[in-house]
Parts: structure tokens; C-alpha cells; sequence
């Protein structure tokens, strides 16, 4: 269930949501985030969520910060300005696409 | 919380390289990453050795390993590059700037509507694709000059000094070229024909102006813009 395509075609808007919620993150931490927050269901792994950060970067949603951690730089990214308001419509986009397939997945008969 | 020593980092490094992750910018962040990953290991098992946990972590990159990491970042880093190009060539869309391009276009035009328009134009095409062949090589050894390829490496700059690939592009107005003179028509026989040449030569020399000389003078600006770790790696 884990690595299912439904899954891995609203990663985009799942990362753009943890942003919108949580300021700035790193990419280990989003990969634990989502972890803990779909309680291991969605296996979201490495191979997929640094192409999808550096997908939406280059778009021009996220922007990266900087910052040297224990003895190491860190690549923190945050959502620009352009990427907050993409966030409100990619989760609206998928709240309308979640309420159509539950009408179809389970279509409200009547005899009216 | 055990951290990892500096050794430690640098066999990371040595690492990501062994794994065909040349670029550092790349290099940096899934070092952090499989860090991350190790140091939380530590924290339930504080005793697991070093080369075991960097393992664990990276198992989890799939059986690919980074090359699908790797080859997304180009991909995502063309798209950029290709961007900035967009970016330069809007600001060409100034009125003086726009005048002299109007003005170039129009000169074009009335060079290929001459008796001589076909050769004019297949002259032009070719000294496009001669300029853009001597621009590569400029930008290339200007490129290896400052030592790149043998210090840190960052995609965009190889990018920029690569000039994306661009000389496969300029020679596109001889293939046209070629590909209509088999035809026994005239090549330029009505206005659109000839106001679409003007056009493509006139594109092509603003995107070899903005993608030889103006971005590789800039190249400097444009890679601590893109990674605000270039200005920090370079004091570290």
C-alpha cells in the first residue's frame, strides 16, 4: 500500500502542506515526518522525495537556506512566495479529487 | 546525542562520491541525510558500528542507489537553467533593446527578400553555428582555467560552461535549410517564409548572446543565487 501510485502522485502537495505547516525543514525530516504522520503506510523513500524537493525548487516553490549543523551544512528548504500560494490550490485540487472519488467509491443511491 | 567526527563526514563524502555523486551541491545533502540517518540509529543503538548504520541508511535509497536522485537533479537543474535563459531574454523586452532587435529583424528581412536572400541566409546560418562552435570552446577552456572539474563541482556551473547544449540547436536553421532547398520552389517565395527566417536567425543570435557571454559573465552571481552553500563552502 505503501509505495502506491495514489500515493506518489500527491507527494508534490504533501511536502508543500509539511511546509506550509511546519516553516522550514530538511529532507531527513520530512522523510520522518511523513513516516510518523501516515504511521508507516506511506513509505516515502529517499529515491523519491529528493527529486520531488528539487523539482519543486526549480519550479520556483521552495527556496533553500543554509546552515552549518554539528559539523556539517545543512540544506533547509522553505516555501517562497509563490509556492504558499500553490499549496492552497494543489490541496484544494486534491480535497475536490478525494470528495469525486468518494462519490464514486461510494455513490449515494436515491429513488428521487 | 553521539555525533558523527569530522573523518566520519569525510568518509561520507568519499562515499557519495563512490557513488557516482559528483556534484557537491548533491554531495552536501545526502551527506546530511545519511548523517541524520546514522546519528538517529545511534540514539536506539549506540553501539552499532559506523559502516553498518551507513549501510542501513543507505539501503533505503532503493536498489538504484542515488542514480535516480542523481539524474532527477539534472534534469530539475536544466529546467533551471533554461529558466534563467527565459529570465535574460525577457529582459531583452526593454524599448531601446527591443528597438535594436526590431531593427535586426527587419534588416533580415530585407536582406532575404533580396535576389541574394538564399545565400545570405544559409551564410548567416552557417556563421551562427560557427560562432556558437567558438563560443563552446571559449566558455570550455575558460571553464577548465579556473580549475573547473578538478575542484568542488556544481551542476550549474558545468551547465553555464557547457553552454546546455546549445550548439545542437544553432545548427538547426542549415538543417531547415537544407531540408527545403530540395524543393524546387523558392525558399522564400511569400512574407511569412521570410518573416519566420528573420525571426529564427534573430532568436538564435539573442540566445547565443545571453547563453555565451551574458550568463558566464554572471556565472559567479548566479551559483551563490541558486546555492546558498557555494558562498559558505568556499570560506569552510
Amino acid at each position: 500500500m505503501g509505495n502506491s501510485k495514489l500515493y506518489k502522485g500527491s507527494l508534490n502537495t504533501i511536502i508543500l502542506k509539511l511546509l506550509d505547516e511546519n516553516g522550514k525543514m530538511y529532507g531527513y525530516e520530512i522523510t520522518q515526518k511523513v513516516k510518523a504522520l501516515s504511521g508507516g503506510d506511506l513509505n516515502i523513500t529517499e529515491g523519491a522525495l529528493y527529486p520531488a524537493l528539487h523539482k519543486l525548487e526549480a519550479e520556483g516553490l521552495l527556496e533553500v537556506e543554509v546552515a552549518k549543523v554539528d559539523n556539517r551544512l545543512r540544506k533547509y528548504y522553505k516555501l517562497t512566495e509563490s509556492g504558499e500560494k500553490e499549496t492552497v490550490n494543489r490541496l484544494a485540487e486534491l480535497e475536490d479529487f478525494i470528495r469525486s472519488m468518494q462519490k464514486l467509491v461510494n455513490p449515494n443511491w436515491s429513488i428521487d | 546525542m553521539k555525533e558523527l567526527k569530522p573523518e566520519q563526514i569525510e568518509h561520507l563524502f568519499a562515499f557519495t562520491r563512490k557513488h557516482f555523486v559528483e556534484y557537491y551541491d548533491l554531495q552536501l545533502e545526502l551527506v546530511d541525510h545519511l548523517a541524520s540517518g546514522i546519528q538517529a540509529q545511534w540514539e536506539t543503538d549506540p553501539e552499532l558500528p559506523f559502516e553498518k548504520a551507513l549501510q542501513a541508511e543507505f539501503k533505503k535509497f532503493g536498489v538504484f542507489g542515488f542514480a535516480d536522485v542523481i539524474g532527477k537533479r539534472q534534469k530539475a537543474m536544466n529546467k533551471r537553467y533554461w529558466g534563467i535563459i527565459w529570465k535574460f531574454v525577457r529582459e531583452w523586452f526593454i524599448p531601446f533593446k527591443l528597438f535594436l532587435t526590431v531593427l535586426l529583424f527587419v534588416l533580415f528581412y530585407q536582406l532575404l527578400s533580396s535576389d541574394y536572400g538564399e545565400l545570405f541566409f544559409e551564410i548567416t546560418a552557417i556563421l551562427i553555428v560557427a560562432l556558437t562552435l567558438g563560443g563552446f570552446f571559449y566558455n570550455y577552456r575558460k571553464f577548465k582555467r579556473q580549475g573547473g572539474g578538478k575542484r568542488k563541482k556544481w551542476m550549474l556551473e558545468e551547465i553555464i560552461f557547457n553552454t546546455g547544449g546549445f550548439v545542437s540547436y544553432s545548427i538547426l536553421p542549415v538543417q531547415i535549410f537544407h531540408f527545403l532547398a530540395n524543393d524546387n520552389t523558392a525558399l522564400f517565395a511569400n512574407s511569412w517564409s521570410l518573416g519566420l527566417a528573420s525571426f529564427t536567425l534573430v532568436i538564435l543570435l539573442l540566445l547565443a548572446y545571453i547563453i555565451f557571454l551574458h550568463i558566464p559573465k554572471r556565472a559567479e552571481e548566479l551559483l551563490m543565487e541558486t546555492y546558498p552553500e557555494y558562498k559558505l563552502s568556499k570560506m569552510m
